[in-house]
C-alpha cells in the first residue's frame, strides 16, 4: 500500500520536475536562439508571462475540487467548439491558416484550448457511458462525433498536424476506455482513406511528402527548412557542438518554434537529444502511473490521454525535425516558443497532478482501494 | 460481458509509442554518430556564404585639396525573381510591385516587370533550378534606395486573403520584404565635371571574379586613374559567414594641379578654340623650378564621368606629336651661344625673304623679307633665314647632342599615359639640318617644348614634369611622394640669362610678340607658327597650321612657363602664333599672374594714391560715416 503510495507520489514528483526542467530548458534555449537582435528579450518575456499564466492555471486546477475537473469538461468542450468556429471566421491569418484569436491585443490559438477540453469532454463521456462503451453505437458513433467536431474544426484551419496528434490521443482514450477493437477497425481504415486522399489532392502537403522522401533533391525549395534542420542536429554529432555554439540557427527557419530541436541537437548532440527523448518518455511513464493510481475512471482516462497527447506530440515534433516524417507543423511541448500552447501544456500538466493528488487521497479514504491494473475485470462504479 | 475499462491495453499502448521513441533514438543516433562529420561539412558550407565587401576608391584631389575625383558609396538593387512566384490570377500582384519598384527607380516599367519574372535556369545534372539573382539597377542613390525600401513596406497586395491560398499567401507575405535587397557599391564621380579630365583620366566598372566571390570594381582607363591604378584601387574585403574582414580604402592621390589655375587656362583655351574654329588646343603651365604641371589642357576633352566622346581621349599635350615651328629657334640660338660663334649685334644678310641655294637646290622663305637684321632682330622678327645662318655655323652633331639634352625624342617621364617620345630624324642632308633649325622636320609634344622653355627660365636645369605631388591614406598619412626630380644641366646658368634677355626682345615693339606684351610682368617666349604634316598623304596641305606661343614670366625671375597652342584654325585669316595663341597667352598670364598674387616685377598698371577710388572698386566711406562706425564699434582712431 504504502510503496504505491511512494510510487504515485514519486511519478508525481518527476512529471513535475521534468515539466519544469522542460519548461526552464526551452527559455535558456529560446532567449539564445533569438538572442542575436533585440527581439530576444521581447520573445523570452512574453514567454515567461505565458509561463506564468500557464503556472496559475495549473495552481488553480492543482487546489480546485477534483469533481469540478468533470463538472467542467462539457461547458469547456463547448467553449472550445465556440472559440474553433470563431477563429475559423474571424481569426486572423497566419502563415496563411486562421488559427488565431486576438482579444485586447493578445493572440492565442483555440486549438490549443481545445486539445484539452477536447480530452476532458471524451473522458468524462467514456466514464458515464459505462459498459455501453463496447456497443458500435456508444464506442464508435457518438465518441467520433464529439472528437470528429474538434478535429474537423482544426483540420480545416489548416492544422492537420495537431488534429492527427489529438485524433490519435483521443483513438487511444477511447481503446482503453474499453470499445471493441473489430470495431474501430472499419473506422480507422476509412479515416485512413479519407486522409490519404485528402493528402493526393492537397498540393502543398503532397509537396512536403515527396521533399521527405527525397530530402537531397528538395533541399533548395521546399526541403528547405527539413535539409537546413538536418544539417544543424546531425552536425552535432555525440555530444554537440555546446551550449549557444550553434552556427545554424541563422539559417533554421522558424528554428524558435517548431524546429528548435534542431538548434538542441546540434548544440548538444546525441546525448542532449537522448535526454529531451528520455524527459518526454518519463513524463509518459509518470502520466500513466498517475492514471493507474487515478481515483475513478474519469481520471484514469484523462490522464492517459493527457500523457499519450503530450508524448506523442513531443515524438512527432523530434521526428518531424530529425527528418523521420514530413513536416506538419507540431511545436515541442514546454520548449517551443508559443504563449497559450506553454499554457495549456502547463494546465494539463496541472491537470495530471490534481489526479495524482485525487488518488493520494483516495488511498486515504479507503483502505481498501479499487485498482484498476490490479483487477482488470473489475466494473468500477460510477461515483 | 467485456470489461467496461480495458487497462490492459496501456501497457501495450505504452510499449508501441515508446517502441516509437527507441525508434528515433536510433534514427538520431544514425545522423548524429554516423554521419556527423559529413553534416559538420556541410553545415560549415552554409557558413561559407562568402560575400566581397567592395573597397572604396582612392580620391584625386587637386594642389589646394579640392577633390577632383571621389568614390561616393551607391547601391547596386538586386531582385530575387524567385519572390514572385505566383499564379496567373495573382500575377497583378508582381506587376504591382514592378510599378513601386519602377517608380522609386526610375526605370522602364516593362523592364522590372520582365526581370523580377521567375526563370528558370537548366542544369546539366538535376532539374532546373529558379534563378535566384537579378541586378536591377546599379549606382542607384542612398535615398532612392531608402525610398524604395520604404515604398516597398508599404505595399499592399488588392486581393481576398481567404481565396488566394496557402502557398500564395506565403509567397505575398514574403514579397515585399525579400523580393529586392541591395550591394554597397561606389560611384566614381567628377565634382568638378570635365576640368582635368586628361589629367584625371575616368574609369570603367568591371566585375572580377575574385577567391572570395565576385566584386565590381572601378578600373582605370586613362589618365591618372589609369597610371596609379594600383595605389587608387583599395583591397576589398569580405564576409564570411559572422566573420567580417573590411575593405581597406584606396589611397588619395594628390596632384600638383591647381585647379583655379587650371579653370582660368580651360576657359580661355576654350574661348580661343572655338574662336579660331580650331579642331583642337593645348595649354600646359609649368613651374620651372620644379617642374610642377599647375595646369594641364588639352582639346577637345571629355566628361571623366561619361567618357563617350572617344575624339577627346586623346591628350594632346603629351601624346601629339607636333612640329613646332619657330619656337625652336631659341634652342638653335641656345646652340649658337653655346659655341661662341655669333654676337647679338651681329649683321647677317636676310635675302629680302627668299634664300635659294643653288648647290642643294634648295630655298628657305621668310614671311616678312628683310635686306639685312642683327642676330637679335632674327630672334625677334623670327627670321628663318637668319636661323638657318646662324646654324650652319652650328656642328651638327653638338647640335643632336643638346636636343636630345633638352629631351627631344625621349618621353619626359610624366606620370600620364601614353606619353609619346616626339620624333628626332638626324639630317641626312645639310637641307633638312636647317629646317630642323627653325622648327620643321622635327616633331616634339607640347609638352616637351614647354619643358625645353622651363629649362631656359631655371638657368638651364631641366626638371621632370610633375603632376602627382604626392600619395596619401584615408587620413593623410603620407605613403609616397614625387619630389621635384631634376633630371639634367642642359645649359649652363650664364647662357640661360643672355638667352632669357634675348627672348624678352620679343616682345619688344619691333618683335612677333609685340601684342603679348603684358603691363605688369616682363616676360621672355616666342611665337611659332608651323605648318601640320599630313601623317596620312605626307606633305604640308594648306591651312593645316599649328600656331603656338611659348614662354614664362616674369622675366627676371620665373614664376611661371606657359605653352598656348591652337591645333588646325579653320577660321579664315592669317594663323600666327602671336594672332591666335599669343592674345589667349597674354590673357591666361594676366589672370594666373592674379590668381597666384605673383609679385609685378614691372610698374603697376594704374598709379594709386590713397583717398583716391581706382575705377572698379568701390566708392571711399565717408569720413564721417566712417567716424561713425567706428564710434558705434566702440573704437578709436
Amino acid at each position: 500500500m504504502n510503496e504505491r503510495k511512494s510510487g504515485l507520489r514519486n511519478a508525481a514528483l518527476m512529471l513535475l520536475g521534468c515539466t519544469l526542467a522542460l519548461t526552464v530548458f526551452g527559455l535558456v534555449m529560446l532567449y539564445e536562439v533569438a538572442s542575436p537582435g533585440r527581439a530576444a528579450a521581447s520573445v523570452v518575456s512574453r514567454q515567461v508571462v505565458a509561463l506564468i499564466l500557464g503556472a496559475a492555471g495549473a495552481g488553480l486546477v492543482l487546489w480546485a475540487d477534483y469533481g469540478w475537473i468533470r463538472r467542467l469538461a462539457w461547458p469547456l468542450y463547448s467553449l472550445a467548439v465556440g472559440l474553433l468556429a470563431y477563429a475559423l471566421v474571424w481569426g486572423r491569418v497566419v502563415n496563411g491558416a486562421r488559427r488565431w484569436i486576438y482579444v485586447a491585443g493578445v493572440g492565442f490559438q483555440p486549438s490549443d484550448f481545445a486539445k484539452v477540453a477536447l480530452l476532458m469532454a471524451l473522458a468524462a463521456y467514456c466514464s458515464s457511458a459505462g459498459s455501453r462503451i463496447t456497443s458500435f453505437k456508444d464506442g464508435i458513433l457518438k465518441p467520433a462525433l464529439i472528437v470528429g467536431l474538434v478535429t474537423l474544426l482544426i483540420f480545416v484551419e489548416p492544422d492537420w498536424g495537431t488534429a492527427l496528434i489529438l485524433g490519435l490521443a483521443a483513438a487511444v482514450m477511447l481503446l482503453v476506455a474499453g470499445i471493441r477493437l473489430r470495431y474501430a477497425l472499419i473506422p480507422s481504415v476509412l479515416l485512413t482513406i479519407a486522409v490519404g486522399t485528402a493528402l493526393c489532392y492537397n498540393g502543398l502537403r503532397m509537396e512536403r511528402i515527396d521533399s521527405w522522401l527525397d530530402l537531397e533533391s528538395t533541399r533548395r525549395v521546399v526541403g528547405y527548412q527539413a535539409w537546413q534542420a538536418r544539417l544543424a542536429f546531425a552536425s552535432g554529432g555525440p555530444v554537440g557542438l555546446g551550449f549557444s555554439a550553434s552556427t545554424q540557427r541563422a539559417f533554421v527557419p522558424e528554428c524558435q518554434t517548431d524546429f528548435i530541436f534542431a538548434i538542441i541537437g546540434e548544440e548538444f548532440g546525441f546525448l542532449g537529444s537522448l535526454l529531451l527523448l528520455g524527459a518526454f518518455a518519463m513524463i509518459l511513464h509518470a502520466g500513466l502511473r498517475i492514471a493507474r493510481e487515478a481515483p475513478d475512471r474519469f481520471g484514469a482516462l484523462l490522464a492517459t490521454g493527457i500523457s499519450f497527447l503530450l508524448a506523442g506530440q513531443a515524438l512527432c515534433n523530434m521526428a518531424v525535425v530529425s527528418g523521420a516524417l514530413p513536416n506538419k507543423g507540431l511545436t515541442l511541448p514546454f520548449v517551443s516558443q508559443g504563449g497559450s500552447n506553454l499554457m495549456m501544456m502547463l494546465v494539463s500538466v496541472g491537470v495530471l497532478l490534481r489526479i495524482a493528488r485525487a488518488g493520494e487521497d483516495h488511498f486515504e479514504v479507503e483502505e481498501e482501494p479499487l485498482s484498476l491494473f490490479d483487477h482488470p475485470s473489475v466494473v468500477v462504479n460510477e461515483p | 460481458m467485456t470489461p467496461p475499462i480495458q487497462t490492459q491495453r496501456i501497457p501495450t499502448l505504452k510499449r508501441l509509442l515508446l517502441c516509437g521513441y527507441v525508434a528515433l533514438a536510433v534514427w538520431l543516433g544514425y545522423w548524429q554518430l554516423g554521419r556527423f562529420p559529413e553534416f559538420r561539412q556541410l553545415s560549415s558550407g552554409n557558413r561559407l556564404t562568402r560575400d566581397c565587401v567592395q573597397a572604396r576608391r582612392g580620391n584625386i584631389l587637386d594642389a589646394n585639396g579640392t577633390l577632383l575625383a571621389m568614390s561616393a558609396p551607391v547601391k547596386t538593387v538586386v531582385a530575387d525573381p524567385s519572390m514572385t512566384l505566383l499564379p496567373p490570377e495573382l500575377e497583378h500582384c508582381r506587376l504591382l510591385a514592378a510599378e513601386v519598384i519602377a517608380e522609386a527607380l526610375d526605370m522602364d516599367l516593362a523592364d522590372v516587370v520582365k526581370k523580377i519574372t521567375p526563370r528558370w535556369r537548366p542544369n546539366a545534372d538535376g532539374p532546373p533550378t529558379l534563378i535566384r539573382y537579378q541586378v536591377l539597377k546599379r549606382n542607384v542613390s542612398l535615398s532612392a534606395w531608402d525610398h524604395l525600401t520604404n515604398a516597398m513596406r508599404h505595399l499592399e497586395f488588392p486581393v481576398d486573403w481567404r481565396q488566394v491560398g496557402r502557398t500564395n499567401i506565403t509567397t505575398l507575405r514574403y514579397l515585399p520584404r525579400m523580393l529586392i535587397d541591395s550591394q554597397d557599391s561606389y560611384l566614381r564621380r567628377y565634382p568638378c565635371g570635365s576640368l582635368a579630365a586628361h589629367v584625371l583620366g575616368f574609369t570603367t566598372s568591371m566585375e572580377f571574379r575574385r577567391p572570395y566571390g565576385e566584386v565590381s570594381e572601378e578600373q582605370g582607363r586613362h589618365g591618372v586613374e589609369l597610371v596609379l591604378d594600383e595605389a587608387l584601387t583599395g583591397v576589398p574585403g569580405w564576409r564570411l559567414g559572422q566573420q567580417t574582414v573590411g575593405a581597406r580604402a584606396g589611397l588619395n592621390v594628390v596632384l600638383t594641379i591647381d585647379s583655379g589655375v587650371q579653370r582660368i587656362v580651360e576657359e580661355e583655351l576654350q574661348r580661343v578654340v572655338e574662336e579660331w574654329d580650331a579642331r583642337g588646343g593645348v595649354a600646359v603651365v609649368v613651374r620651372p623650378q620644379t617642374g610642377d604641371v599647375l595646369a594641364l589642357a588639352s582639346r577637345p576633352d571629355f566628361d571623366p564621368s561619361n567618357p563617350t566622346n572617344v575624339v577627346g581621349h586623346l591628350n594632346r599635350v603629351v601624346s601629339e606629336m607636333l612640329e613646332p615651328g619657330s619656337t625652336m629657334k631659341a634652342i638653335t640660338f641656345a646652340a649658337g651661344l653655346e659655341q661662341r660663334c655669333f654676337s647679338w649685334k651681329e649683321e647677317v644678310d636676310c635675302h629680302n625673304g627668299y634664300w635659294y641655294r643653288p648647290r642643294a637646290k634648295d630655298r628657305i622663305r621668310d614671311f616678312h623679307g628683310y635686306e639685312s637684321l642683327t642676330f637679335q632682330e632674327v630672334l625677334m622678327k623670327s627670321s628663318n633665314i637668319g636661323t638657318a645662318q646662324l646654324a650652319q655655323r652650328i656642328p651638327v652633331s653638338s647640335m643632336l647632342e643638346l636636343w636630345s639634352a633638352f629631351g627631344f625624342g625621349t618621353p619626359t617621364g610624366i606620370l600620364l599615359p601614353n606619353e609619346s617620345p616626339g620624333l628626332v630624324n638626324v639630317p641626312e642632308r645639310e637641307s633638312d639640318y636647317l629646317r630642323t633649325s627653325y622648327g620643321q622636320h622635327i616633331s616634339t609634344t607640347p609638352l616637351q617644348m614647354a619643358m625645353a622653355y622651363a629649362t631656359i627660365a631655371n638657368g638651364g636645369m631641366l626638371m621632370r614634369p610633375r603632376v602627382v605631388s604626392r600619395i596619401e591614406d584615408e587620413q593623410g598619412h603620407l605613403m609616397a611622394e614625387f619630389p621635384p626630380l631634376p633630371m639634367r644641366r642642359v645649359l649652363p646658368e650664364s647662357t640661360c640669362t643672355n638667352l632669357v634677355a634675348a627672348l624678352r626682345e620679343v616682345m619688344s615693339d619691333g618683335g612677333t610678340g609685340k601684342s603679348i606684351r603684358m603691363d605688369a610682368y616682363s616676360s621672355s617666349g616666342k611665337t611659332g607658327t608651323a605648318q601640320m604634316y599630313d601623317t596620312v598623304n605626307g606633305g604640308y596641305p594648306a591651312g593645316m597650321d599649328y600656331p603656338s606661343f611659348v614662354g614664362f614670366f616674369p622675366s627676371t625671375r620665373p614664376e611661371i612657363c606657359m605653352l598656348v597652342g591652337v591645333v588646325e584654325p579653320r577660321k579664315p585669316g592669317r594663323h600666327g602664333g602671336a594672332t591666335v595663341a599669343g592674345p589667349a597667352w597674354k590673357t591666361m598670364a594676366e589672370q594666373i599672374a592674379n590668381y597666384l598674387r605673383i609679385a609685378p616685377d614691372l610698374q603697376p598698371v594704374t598709379d594709386w594714391h590713397p583717398g583716391t577710388t581706382p575705377e572698379g572698386l568701390s566708392p571711399v566711406v565717408p569720413f564721417a560715416a566712417r567716424r561713425a562706425a567706428g564710434a558705434l564699434l566702440g573704437t578709436y582712431w
